[in-house]
């Protein structure tokens, strides 16, 4: 892949690796015929985010990297990659410093060396050349059809900022309950914390006060502002509108912006999974752990709509009806380098809920947070390889010479 | 004007040192940008004020200041040298007050050494107030006198510190090290860092409009521990131009060039070795 971009563009960039840098630990990049997309899911595997930039977005691209020494059309491939977040934001810390300086900006994925070169031009005449390491992997794919929400409404990006400065700034959770004609958020209250001891913050929403509106459904979904933040400091920046489309509560909540023919992304952040009646103690377990989207035939109305499924595309076979127990052990045995496989707690297929129960078999011992819950049950999934135990003291191969 | 002329008349012929400044935030300016350490070695001769930093027996800053900036400069033996405590002195000069050159009043300051063992005196007044304070000096420690003979010199540039600044301030904090190379055949000066992402190069064409000259005799490279640079960039900071030298075995110096008042210019002279590879040694 090679691409072109002007100082504008890299300005957008930037900004969009900012934010896809809040929300996940590894940038996965992928060229498209029609583009770039860059995409990151969060260690939990709760949030997913993707942004497209279309070929307008360019000055010149090309997805396929073609060998530069001895042109050869069978080997042009189209590299997809992965690398640590950290390394491409050491490059586009300083937005301030890319603005005041950079004119244009390279970005190369060759096919000879295994290096994501990026060359800024700055002014001066002045050339940044940054050649960053990355990790090939299969593809992060989400898959979720903007058209089958129940409930869609979008606002100014200001909008939603104004809203959420209400807010204490430790809030974790918001809850947004929809209604026929408004939205009303509220600060979400862990069960184990003394409700007579915290703050609550509500703040209603009506429906005029949005540029579009249309609820469908009334429900009440709660899900984790610190991705939301993000995504607003970069719709905020660039004075986007966001659209929001929602299903019901354990279903995911979708967030899109889109500029034009230039750019698009979409942010799917998982919810907590509403709390059952009937059996207190497994559903109070249900309710405290942060995972998903289970889909309830019962609750939402317009089941038709394909819930979204996050899976890794090479192994789709293997994802379904996988449920949450026996997920554990193939993820750790079976292929310990994929580490986007993303088959497991959050953004899963759904299950009837009855099945889904059984299979919370919670043999954790002291209850800690939600968030830190979740990952310490299924901290096995989130490693990239298993580790291997300590041998035995028996040795089969003693050394050919002494210690010094 | 101050008035101290009726203040300790008898004394004065016991100074061995006596500066008179106008305007002490230039003095406070310049020592600023170097007190990367706290100890400081003062070299007062007929040419000016020099005033050393030095770190490790490798990395050293001297500022210089000539006479031609202060009001009165008296020195009475050919090479006045001690130390004192360069943090101490700057929270002195700045007791009015630590802002800018450029902004706010002017402090007068009146600077006395009686040599050997005793404390250096300083009087500084604003708008009537007037401070006195004595710092206590040391036997100096002998520093390091880098001989940078022209002879020498492989690569020579002289840019403008502003864009070098920069450059420095996003270098790699993740590199151990810094590498600058710069070649008769390459139309690039070329600073790379090493760090744990990848590898990244900044190239500066000789042709730049930030590059007023550059000249090199043959290609050279060194690498140049980032820790050791850190204490550059303050310099850097404050300066409008900077030569950097290179010579044969690796020794940078950088000389800054700092406008200090309509027609006079400071200078500070960084030292720096370049890292040498043991391994290749053995």
């Amino acid at each position: 892949m090679k691409c072109l971009l002007d100082a504008t563009s890299v300005k957008v960039l930037a900004r969009a690796i900012h934010c896809l840098a809040k929300i996940g630990d590894e940038l996965h990049i992928e060229p498209t015929e029609n583009g770039l997309t860059l995409k990151t899911v969060n260690a939990s595997k709760s949030a997913y985010s993707a942004f497209n930039f279309h070929l307008p977005f360019f000055l010149d691209f090309c997805h396929i990297s073609e060998n530069t020494i001895q042109a050869d059309p069978d080997e042009d491939t189209v590299i997809k990659c992965k690398l640590p977040m950290k390394s491409i934001l050491s490059v586009f810390r300083s937005i301030g410093s890319l603005e005041k300086s950079v004119e244009t900006c390279n970005i190369m994925l060759p096919l000879l060396e295994a290096l994501l070169i990026i060359e800024f031009k700055c002014k001066h005449g002045i050339i940044k050349h940054f050649n960053l390491r990355y990790f090939e992997c299969e593809s992060v794919e989400a898959e979720f059809c903007k058209s089958g929400y129940a409930s869609k409404f979008s606002c100014s990006s200001r909008f939603y900022s104004e809203t959420l400065l209400s807010f204490h700034s430790s809030t974790q959770e918001v809850t947004w309950s929809l209604a026929m004609d408004q939205v009303h958020l509220s600060n979400h209250i862990d069960d184990e914390i003394d409700p007579s001891k915290c703050v609550r913050t509500e703040v209603t929403l009506a429906k005029d006060e949005f540029v579009d509106f249309n609820v469908a459904l009334c429900t009440q979904v709660t899900f984790c502002l610190k991705e939301l933040r993000a995504i607003l400091a970069f719709a905020e920046a660039l004075k986007l509108d966001l659209d929001c489309r929602m299903e019901g509560a354990g279903q995911p909540v979708l967030f899109s912006l889109e500029k034009a023919n230039l750019y698009s992304a979409d942010f799917l952040l998982a919810t907590l999974t509403p709390v059952l009646d009937s059996t207190a103690t497994s559903s109070r377990t249900t309710n405290n752990q942060r995972k998903n989207y289970v889909s309830t035939q019962s609750d939402v109305s317009k089941h038709s709509s394909p819930v979204p499924v996050l899976r890794d595309k090479a192994d789709s076979r293997t994802v379904s009806c996988v449920n949450l127990q026996t997920t554990l052990v193939p993820i750790v045995s079976e292929s310990p380098c994929h580490t986007s496989r993303l088959d497991s707690l959050s953004l899963i297929e759904p299950q009837p809920f009855p099945a889904m129960e059984d299979d919370l078999d919670l043999e954790i011992q002291p209850p800690p947070p939600k968030r830190a819950r979740a990952r310490y049950i299924f901290q096995n999934c989130l490693k990239a390889t298993q580790e291997l135990r300590e041998r035995p003291c028996e040795v089969f191969a003693p050394d050919s010479e002494g210690d010094e | 004007m101050p008035h101290f002329s009726s203040q300790n008349i008898s004394v004065e012929q016991n100074h061995v040192l006596m500066i008179r400044m106008d305007n002490a935030k230039i003095i406070s300016h310049i020592l600023k940008a170097i007190n990367f350490k706290e100890n400081s070695v003062f070299c007062c001769t007929k040419d000016g004020l020099k005033v050393t930093v030095e770190d490790m027996k490798s990395v050293q800053l001297n500022a210089f200041i000539e006479p031609g900036i202060f009001q009165s400069y008296v020195v009475k033996e050919e090479e006045i040298k001690f130390q004192l405590n360069l943090t101490v002195l700057l929270e002195c000069l700045n007791v009015f007050g630590s802002s800018g050159l450029q902004s706010g009043t002017s402090p007068a300051l009146k600077l006395y050494y009686n040599g050997h063992g005793t404390p250096v005196s300083i009087l500084l007044e604003e708008s009537g107030v007037i401070t006195d304070c004595k710092i206590r000096t040391v036997h100096f420690d002998p520093v390091l006198d880098y001989d940078f003979g022209t002879s020498n010199v492989i690569g020579r540039i002289i840019m403008s510190s502003e864009c070098l600044k920069e450059v420095f301030c996003e270098l790699d904090s993740t590199s151990d090290c810094v590498q600058f190379s710069m070649s008769p055949d390459s139309a690039n000066f070329r600073i790379t860092t090493f760090g744990h992402s990848g590898t990244y190069h900044v190239d500066i064409p000789k042709a730049s409009d930030v590059i007023e000259s550059l000249r090199c005799t043959s290609p050279v490279s060194f690498k140049y521990k980032l820790s050791l640079m850190k204490p550059s960039i303050r310099p850097l900071g404050i300066a409008q131009k900077v030569s950097l030298r290179i010579d044969d075995t690796g020794l940078i110096c950088f000389q800054f060039m700092i406008k200090v008042e309509d027609n006079h210019n400071c200078y500070i002279d960084f030292y720096c070795p370049a890292d040498v590879d043991f391994e290749e040694d053995e």
